[in-house]
């Protein structure tokens, strides 16, 4: 009885398709609907999805995104690898390392946005105050556009490499240290000693770091919004916060195009991520 | 010239790894550290290459003393029991590793040559365009081999290189390692092994470490045949030497061990040497046989406890009076368990050690 078997799989294609299949469905629904609150929705084809490759709005959040996850990873892949390279191996101190660094992954996003928020306030916040006794300088989150981004930028690298920190301490403690002292043997430099022997043997650990860090902080939302609602202007304004807007203005056809467009993009660059950082450094089989 | 050990003692956390350990190898030797695991051989091995440093004593190369020298400073290569290679470099690129860094600045077609020999040297020469990770256990320690003897350098260390390999893949690596390391023409090859096989096929030195202490030290065969304590004589025999307590007593006024009625040993030659009343007696498993023939001539009733085929001989696990005995007989033989046999001792195979402080005091039989 080979049928049998879907009997037991059965409640999980139910909940998977519950949780997953039917609202991407339902979204796909919306948007190949003109969709407006109180009338009937109207099939419109791909017009929605022109019309959020061909919206300015659109194009720059995505932009922004673009650029803010690059600089995110930029800094906080090589910072994690660096810090964990730093902590202790073995000993009490180890855990009193990690349990400081694990602080901020605890803290829900909202709570971290509100606290840089009340950090950053124009003459109270903490940072604020820095700025213009230590160094003469107005920090206005609301008001201007390289503080407001800056914020963010700085709150991110803070919230989220301990992360990378934790999986490269965990992949670096994995290395046997027969792997150092054989470089070290063969008269290796510092570099070429972290390059050809942590680098490769911290792969497995990165890919999923990478992958995290860059699904994570593709989908920022809360913090920017907390801190200055997307502002000043859009220059604080990411893709998902440009989404939501758009659904929360009853555009629901226009808003299931970009949730659409959103997801595909993310599915996209992870497995670009995924199948360069598994062949990097494979070569070429002769 | 080689490497001299002077009271070395090295400690791990307040107990001592290695205990005021001294010895010399030559070069052209090809020295093998025996112990179980835990007893130190590694921990000398790491301190003699310089990848840590003794607690005391001193470590001298060709007679200058290194003790203080980083493993970078030093001309040596090692391998591990675990397949140690840059896992992101071809084979080739691995093996050329070495050379790339070393201070004599070698042109490209030099180092090609040396990778190219090496490798075929290995029986890797077909695989240098691939990486580590596509290779099998065998192919991976035969690389990082490889990687070792590339360099010229002066010591080759080799920690449990055949550990991890499957039984038939480490007896065709063993008589490579022969072949290959005879072709050496300087320094010298250390090797540290559980394996008392690995020691006896390949070394011509053998030291037996026990508890960080260096028990025994000399040449293999002298080793072999002298086993200066119970110790090395129940390590350093495949299957391990039976030993058990014997009483002194006299019988038609010769001198003679008894372990038991029927198994009595004449030890009247060393009167003058066995002042105690008890001592234990050591026979290897070869020393016992169930056909009298020959050198096999003083009977003995046991029972058979176990019985199995090791290669094409067979190693029986007996009970005679209260004591177990293994026999390990020629052919493979079929024996039942449970059942009474006789058992042919060949008497003039004793070691006589000291029941106290297990000291071999005399051996009834010259080699």
């Amino acid at each position: 009885m080979k049928n049998r078997a879907w009997l037991f799989v059965a409640p999980v294609l139910l909940l998977v398709a519950l949780n997953a299949l039917v609202p991407i469905m339902a979204v796909i629904n919306y948007s190949l609907h003109y969709s407006f609150a109180g009338s009937a929705p109207e099939f419109a084809g791909l017009n929605n999805y022109i019309e959020v490759f061909t919206d300015p709005d659109f194009l720059g959040a995505l932009r922004r995104q673009f650029l803010f996850s690059f600089c995110v990873l930029l800094v906080q892949i090589p910072l994690g690898i660096l810090i964990a390279m730093q902590l202790p191996k073995s000993g009490k101190s180890v855990v009193v390392c990690l349990v400081l660094l694990g602080i901020p992954l605890l803290i829900p996003h909202t709570v971290v946005g509100l606290l840089w928020r009340i950090m950053t306030v124009y003459e109270v916040g903490i940072i604020s105050k820095i700025f213009s006794y230590v160094f003469d300088y107005s920090y206005r989150v609301t008001q201007n556009p390289v503080d407001a981004v800056l914020t963010i930028f700085f709150l991110d690298v803070w919230h989220w490499t301990p992360l990378v920190v934790l999986l490269s301490y965990a992949g670096l403690v994995a290395i046997p240290d027969q792997f150092y002292q054989a470089a070290a043997i063969d008269g290796a430099s510092a570099w070429k000693t972290f390059r050809y022997v942590t680098l490769p043997k911290l792969r497995a650990v990165l890919i999923i770091a990478l992958l995290l860090r860059f699904m994570d902080s593709f989908m920022i939302y809360a913090e920017p919004f907390i801190i200055s609602g997307g502002g000043p202007g859009n220059w604080n304004t990411y893709l998902n916060q440009y989404v939501a807007r758009k659904a929360e203005s009853y555009e629901l056809g226009y808003a299931g195009a970009a949730s659409i467009a959103y997801l595909y993009i993310v599915v996209v660059c992870c497995f670009i991520f995924y199948t360069i950082m598994t062949n990097l450094g494979k070569g070429i089989k002769r | 010239m080689g490497i001299i050990v002077e009271n070395v003692t090295r400690l791990f956390e307040g107990k001592a790894a290695l205990d005021d350990v001294s010895l010399e190898i030559k070069d052209g030797d090809f020295c093998t550290f025996l112990a179980a695991s835990g007893h130190g051989k590694t921990t000398l091995l790491r301190v003699m290459a310089g990848i840590d440093k003794p607690d005391k004593g001193k470590i001298y190369y060709d007679g200058k003393d290194v003790t203080n020298l980083t493993v970078r400073e030093r001309n040596i290569a090692m391998v591990y029991q675990h397949f140690v290679n840059y896992p992101s470099m071809t084979v080739y690129e691995n093996i050329a590793s070495p050379l790339r860094v070393s201070k004599a600045k070698l042109t490209k077609g030099e180092i090609d040559k040396r990778v190219r020999e090496c490798a075929d040297l290995l029986k890797i020469g077909t695989l240098l365009g691939q990486h580590p990770s596509e290779l099998s256990g065998g192919q991976q320690q035969r690389l990082a081999i490889a990687r070792s003897i590339v360099k010229e350098t002066d010591y080759i260390f080799l920690d449990e290189p055949l550990t991890n390999l499957d039984y038939k893949l480490r007896e065709e690596l063993r008589l490579e390692l022969k072949k290959i390391f005879r072709r050496r023409q300087r320094g010298a090859v250390i090797f540290a092994t559980p394996e008392p096989v690995d020691a006896l096929s390949l070394s011509t030195y053998v030291g037996f470490l026990h508890e960080g202490r260096l028990i025994q030290y000399g040449l293999a065969d002298d080793v072999y045949h002298n086993p200066c304590s119970t110790e090395v004589g129940a390590y350093f025999s495949y299957p391990a030497m039976n030993i058990f307590e014997c009483r002194k007593m006299t019988r038609d006024g010769r001198l003679f061990f008894k372990a038991s009625d029927e198994l009595m040993i004449d030890v009247d030659e060393f009167r003058d040497l066995l002042i105690k009343d008890r001592y234990l007696l050591g026979i290897r498993a070869h020393g016992l046989n169930t056909v009298e023939s020959g050198v096999y001539t003083l009977p003995i009733q046991a029972t058979v406890e176990l019985s199995e085929v090791v290669g094409s001989d067979t190693e029986l696990h007996l009970h005679h009076h209260g004591f177990p005995l293994i026999a390990l007989v020629q052919g493979m033989g079929t024996y039942t368990i449970d059942t009474d046999i006789t058992v042919y001792v060949n008497p003039r195979r004793f070691f006589v050690y000291d029941k106290d402080d297990g000291r071999l005091i005399a051996k009834t039989h010259q080699d």
